[in-house]
């Protein structure tokens, strides 16, 4: 299972593009995997539906792939991006995705974000199965991400 | 943990919590895919090499940083009257619509 998160360092990048880029990407994660059911470090996530798929948080193992975007208030020290946090508990595994200015700055791409999101699954397949935490869907979650990058061309990123 | 000078030669710690606190503290909005608040906050966890937090579907907004004292100031007014509905302050609300 895969969830995706954001992180924008300057109020200058709230309207810009490599957000809207993010954002969508989040949504069409949304759409094909399901609402997320549980909370996570900020409070809960999504209802439970009274009908169609959803994901209970904790219930498999669960890569979480956050994008540090540098902006006005500052840059963030991560040279590449690298596995972070891990919870055996939450069955989750952060993997922290730098954005280089320049991709910022250029709004980003759609190349940039798939690629981040299948070595984020590799990164986390290893993880999980070093840590021998449950076996990570790295076929599905795979999947996913290319369905994000149909979603994101259809949408002109 | 950082210290103060006393003005008898004396030293007490500040914890990070302190609004004495020195540390440079962030204001940051919490929205969801679709951009929608979901709360307000304060942060001092940029010090760190970055800050490690379990975010799934959601993103992180800073919006301004300065003392935790005026970072907690401006949080507060924001969180009375535009709360999201993440804030469950006892204070969320207080002052709805009203200029922060």
């Amino acid at each position: 299972m895969i969830s995706i998160g954001a992180h924008f360092r300057g109020p200058e990048l709230s309207g810009s593009r490599i957000k809207q880029l993010l954002m969508a990407a989040m949504r069409a994660l949304k759409k094909e995997r399901g609402p997320l059911v549980g909370t996570d470090d900020f409070g809960p996530c999504d209802p439970r539906p009274t009908s169609g798929p959803y994901v209970e948080l904790g219930a498999a193992p669960e890569v979480n792939v956050v994008f540090y975007v540098p902006g006005s208030l500052g840059d963030f020290d991560i040279p590449k991006i690298e596995a972070s946090r891990f919870s055996r508990k939450q069955k989750k595994l952060l993997v922290a995705v730098p954005v280089p200015k320049e991709e910022a700055e250029s709004g980003g791409s759609v190349e940039f974000v798939i690629d981040a999101l299948h070595q984020a699954n590799r990164i986390a397949a290893e993880t999980f199965a070093r840590k021998r935490a449950g076996e990570f869907d790295l076929a599905r979650a795979d999947a996913i991400a290319e369905k994000i990058r149909q979603s994101l061309i259809a949408q002109g990123f | 943990m950082p210290i103060a000078p006393e003005s008898q030669g004396t030293f007490r710690l500040i914890h990070g919590n302190s609004l004495s606190s020195p540390r440079t503290a962030y204001l940051y909005r919490l929205e969801d895919a679709e951009g929608n608040l979901l709360k307000w906050g304060v942060t001092q966890d940029m010090a760190k090499r970055y800050p490690q937090s379990f975010m799934d579907d959601k993103l992180m907004q800073e919006v301004g940083r300065g003392t935790r004292a005026d970072m907690i100031r401006l949080e507060r007014g924001l969180v009375e009257t535009q709360p999201g509905p993440l804030n469950f302050e006892r204070w969320a609300g207080a002052r709805l619509g009203e200029q922060p």
